[in-house]
């Protein structure tokens, strides 16, 4: 389309993740941290969803 | 003598390589420029790590005479699927998992030191019950702190039209036939409810991410890409995404078709009847492929399919066919693939030069055609004329099984119900006399119980 020849969405999809990457990655470093912490109890099952594991 | 290679032409947008056949063989270059990339994936372990999960289509080495030019690096052998298929003819239940083995890929190749750049829908395939990733040069060298260049494109292939399926309605997800590289995300967010701004998980990477591109377009160089993403950061991103993709829910209504095996007029006898010709057709066939065409959620399908033929069971109605898919996965069955494709207006050549997505013919023909409880709709609700009907079935296939549905059927009294007869030549006899300016009546059997008739026909040679 001619009139967003010129215009980059990229731009404002590059600038979102950086805001989000804090929040999210504020929320996932508690919910791992959290994970952890349950995982130290006795009888708890990791149900760690780690593609790598 | 080996025929000139044929370079397959979706796969021209990366410099990284692409595809060609030869003497019937696909083949993948890999190009001089991907050469740091490539190294990295076999040394990093992430190739392998893909291959061990499913999750990469696998590949042999190929002899490097099959060069294509100077900058070739080395050709590799892709393993055959049987057939490829698009974003537009997938279910809410397909797409969804190819995000989330999309996004799953993106983790474990985090874990390698590498990133997918691109993170397109037409990436993903189907292998039995499990999607499966195909293009193996999607991946390269993660720098520290560069967040994901695939983020946009994600969101565009995969989130737009997953949500719009399951907030404002199932069929959005047709757009994707005309956006073929996914919904822009601020159309999505306008087609969106009101309500969805609420949503928490959703908004951010939607509404939020749309509203972001239309401030910042055009901004250009003015905006300071310097800035970096820690690990962590993006780890956050991607698991906000998962929980995202996986929440987001599409629950089949009462579609026209989705109750059709228990409306249907058949008595158990009548059906048992139809199944054993049928399985007993195929077992004399032995087709290697069979495209069974208005499939509903495939009971048929299945006869073709477990006697060992790949069968692609079409259907239009995207409850059938997520229901279809569904049971595929859980079941964990093989050799049968699930697709929407309204017959009407089939899928047609997509893309640059009309080449970069094949329309449903140019990906046939299918040794076996199936067309069971099939053209009353199409003669009747769709007025297409039966001899146009037999020149398309022709085109899909060698061989037919069709199921002639008379008049006096209670089914096409349905479909007469609201409409002027105006069909004269919807007779068995105009039926026979329409089909066979194409094929040969092999073997005709009138199903028990029933006033309907299956045909066995071959195309003229």
């Amino acid at each position: 389309m001619f009139f967003l020849a010129y215009l980059d969405p990229g731009t404002g999809s590059y600038l979102l993740q950086l805001v989000l990457g804090l929040i999210f990655g504020t929320l996932f470093f508690l919910k791992m941290f959290w994970r952890r912490l349950l995982g130290l109890l006795p009888g708890h099952k990791n149900d760690n969803e780690d593609p790598d594991s | 003598m080996s025929s000139p290679a044929r370079q397959i032409a979706g796969s021209f947008r990366d410099p990284s390589g692409f595809l060609f056949q030869q003497d019937g063989t696909l083949y993948r270059q890999i190009n001089d420029s991907y050469a740091a990339d490539w190294q990295l994936l076999q040394a990093s372990g992430l190739l392998q790590a893909l291959h061990t999960r499913g999750w990469l289509v696998s590949h042999e080495a190929a002899p490097p005479e099959l060069a294509q030019g100077e900058s070739a690096l080395a050709i590799i052998q892709p393993r055959r699927l049987p057939f490829i298929s698009y974003p537009y003819e997938w279910s809410f239940a397909q797409l969804k998992d190819a995000a989330l083995l999309t996004l799953d890929i993106q983790r474990l190749a985090l874990k390698h030191g590498m990133t997918l750049k691109d993170a397109s829908a037409y990436n993903v395939q189907w292998d039995d019950h499990r999607p499966i990733f195909i293009d193996t040069l999607s991946f390269t060298a993660c720098q520290e702190g560069e967040p994901w260049v695939a983020y946009r494109q994600f969101c565009q292939h995969f989130l737009a039209p997953l949500a719009l399926m399951a907030r404002t309605d199932c069929r959005c997800a047709q757009m994707l036939r005309i956006h073929l590289d996914g919904i822009p995300l601020d159309f999505a967010s306008r087609l969106m409810p009101r309500s969805s701004w609420l949503n928490p998980r959703l908004a951010p990477h939607l509404h939020l991410h749309a509203w972001f591109q239309n401030r910042y377009a055009g901004s250009g160089d003015k905006t300071d890409k310097g800035r970096r993403m820690p690990r962590h950061a993006l780890a956050g991103l991607l698991d906000s995404l998962r929980t995202l993709i996986h929440s987001l829910k599409w629950k089949p209504g009462n579609t026209e078709w989705d109750d059709y095996y228990t409306e249907t007029n058949y008595s158990a006898n009548a059906r048992a009847h139809k199944e054993r010709i049928i399985a007993d057709l195929l077992q004399r066939l032995k087709p290697g492929t069979v495209w069974d065409l208005g499939a509903n959620r495939g009971d048929f399908s299945r006869l073709a399919s477990q006697q060992g033929a790949f069968t692609v069971a079409f259907d239009i109605d995207p409850s059938c066919v997520h229901r279809n898919w569904r049971q595929i996965r859980d079941q964990q069955e093989t050799r049968l693939l699930p697709l929407i494709q309204d017959l009407a207006n089939p899928s047609p050549s997509l893309g640059w030069h009309h080449q970069e997505r094949f329309s449903l013919l140019e990906r046939g023909p299918a040794d076996v055609v199936m067309a069971l409880a099939l053209i009353h709709h199409l003669a009747i609700s769709n007025n297409v004329p039966l001899t146009k009907l037999a020149s398309f079935f022709a085109d899909c296939g060698p061989e037919l099984i069709i199921e002639f549905v008379p008049k006096q059927d209670s089914q096409v009294q349905r479909l007469l119900a609201s409409r002027n007869d105006i069909f004269p030549d919807y007779t068995a006899a105009g039926f026979e006399t329409a089909f066979q300016a194409c094929f040969t009546i092999q073997e005709k059997v009138e199903i028990d119980d029933s006033e309907r008739t299956l045909y066995h026909l071959k195309r003229h040679a």
